[in-house]
């Protein structure tokens, strides 16, 4: 069973939700979280453990001229729909940023100077806590391939599941609904969309809903930060009636305990105690949908 | 001619061929580098185009504002990123563009030819962790940038900033009804603060 935590936009509460679920459920199930925002990965400052497993992988590739060779005949820039390659004196020079290394350029160089080479973009890295592995993608900033090295991390988790015989894998997706937020729900069985009332929330969640329903897949909604507004509270519990599951109200202690690396579900105040709720009804739901499945 | 060739090429992996048929392209995966179009000998391939977005233009309190939008189920935002910022760049005036959170390739798009970045963060150790991506993204692209701090006083903990933004629930009010604090109240010390950016920033 693979269960993605999503929300489109960013800072609405998807890592603390999940961080959150991620915690409740091991306390009776083994679990796998992934951590599929491979440009700003945060669950490891949440659960610090060993690393058991850190790679340099290389997702993407890059075009490497060989000055012997080009004639600097400028058929590769014109070529190139990113905008990458230049000739300067005569020579192409290759953009390290802009390349995507889609090889164009090596098909069309008549002189054969140019070749595609791998580049180093990123690690993936497992690590273990008492309760639970942990496996996320860190991109080198700047580099493409987010989506695969989401795919990468999600497989890093499938194996580790397999090795312990675990049924549960939960992916904290990253914010956007682009290519790591697709590799991020595509192969799971439920979906958690967190929401906060604010209008920006509202839509963009709307359009990653658009995704999960293309899937076809079942989902629940999680609405964050309770007393911000009236208006849009009434508006999301108008659109998503009973798919809502979770109510957590806004509370400054998150805030404080996110600034020491603390699990929010730990807390004393009011969204800790929301964050618990949620996580206990989520198990259910869990629990009932895996006997289902089974 | 079923060679096979243009599937070997496509570094997308776009382009899939069962045994002796022709090609068949998962149109959500292309790119559109015309790779396989270049690499073909027979000329058996052609470029098509497909609709992937939108952009648009509008305009509010004399500021040009252009956006856009990413069809949901298709992948490639960093290109939608791409046709806003051709259709809105060259224009007279400040440019301000407005970023999607990450270090993702779509932020690296918009921030590719900027004179200037704001990095906005908030003291948490979340904050301070993507703070480094995007400052390390900022310096590869060779931007000079300056830290903004935002709810600044409600955690304790501290980021180096220049410009510090406290907590403020009228802060928060305006947000949520989709209002510049700026325009609902100009007096407010967050104001004041953000007058004094633009200030310098004009200067």
């Amino acid at each position: 069973m693979r269960i993605a935590i999503v929300s489109g936009k960013g800072g609405t509460g998807k890592s603390s939700v999940a961080s959150s679920l991620a915690h409740h459920l091991s306390k009776e199930k083994k679990l796998v979280l992934v951590d599929a925002d491979s440009d700003c990965p945060n669950q490891h400052i949440f659960f610090k453990g060993k690393m058991i497993m850190k790679k340099q992988i290389s997702v993407s590739k890059i075009a490497l001229v060989n000055p012997d060779k080009c004639i600097g005949c400028s058929i590769c820039e014109e070529r190139c729909i990113f905008e990458a390659i230049k000739i300067i004196g005569k020579k192409a020079i290759v953009d390290k940023i802009g390349c995507e290394g889609c090889g164009a350029c090596v098909v069309s160089c008549p002189e054969k100077a140019l070749t595609l080479k791998p580049k180093q973009s990123g690690h993936l890295i497992v690590s273990k806590n008492k309760k639970f592995y942990l496996t996320y993608g860190l991109l080198f900033p700047g580099q493409s391939g987010t989506g695969k090295m989401v795919f990468n991390a999600r497989q890093s988790a499938e194996k580790q599941a397999k090795e312990n015989n675990t049924k549960l894998i939960i992916v904290d997706a990253p914010p956007g609904i682009g290519c790591p937020l697709i590799a991020a729900v595509t192969g799971c069985d439920y979906i958690f969309g967190v929401v906060e009332p604010t209008p920006a929330s509202i839509k963009n969640l709307e359009r990653v809903l658009k995704i999960v329903k293309n899937f076809k897949l079942p989902y629940s909604i999680i609405m964050n930060k309770i007393g911000i507004s009236k208006k849009y509270e009434k508006e999301i519990r108008k659109r998503f009636g009973k798919k809502i599951i979770g109510n957590i109200a806004y509370d400054k202690e998150v805030a404080c305990l996110l600034a020491k690396g603390i699990v929010p579900y730990y807390g004393k105040g009011k969204a800790a105690a929301g964050l618990r709720r949620m996580a206990s009804k989520a198990e259910k739901l869990i629990k009932k949908i895996m006997i289902l499945k089974d | 001619m079923k060679c096979g060739l243009c599937i070997s090429k496509c570094e997308s992996n776009a382009l899939f061929q069962n045994k002796n048929k022709t090609p068949k392209l998962f149109d959500k995966l292309c790119t559109g580098c015309k790779t396989c179009i270049y690499s073909c000998p027979y000329n058996a391939i052609k470029e098509k185009s497909k609709l992937i977005g939108w952009t648009y233009f509008g305009k509010n309190l004399g500021i040009s504002i252009y956006s856009g939008e990413l069809k949901p189920s298709e992948p490639l935002s960093e290109k939608i990123v791409d046709a806003v910022k051709k259709r809105g760049l060259g224009k007279k005036g400040i440019t301000i563009i407005d970023t999607a959170a990450g270090a993702h390739c779509n932020v690296v798009k918009a921030l590719e030819g900027c004179d200037f970045a704001f990095l906005i963060t908030e003291p948490t150790l979340l904050g301070e962790h993507d703070l480094k991506a995007i400052k390390k993204v900022a310096k590869l692209l060779g931007i000079k940038y300056t830290v903004v701090l935002n709810r600044a006083d409600i955690t304790g903990k501290t980021i180096s900033a220049s410009m510090k933004i406290p907590y403020s629930r009228k802060l928060l009010e305006c947000y949520v009804d989709g209002v510049s604090i700026v325009e609902k109240y100009p007096k407010h010390e967050i104001s004041q603060k953000f007058l004094e950016i633009a200030t310098g920033l004009l200067k």
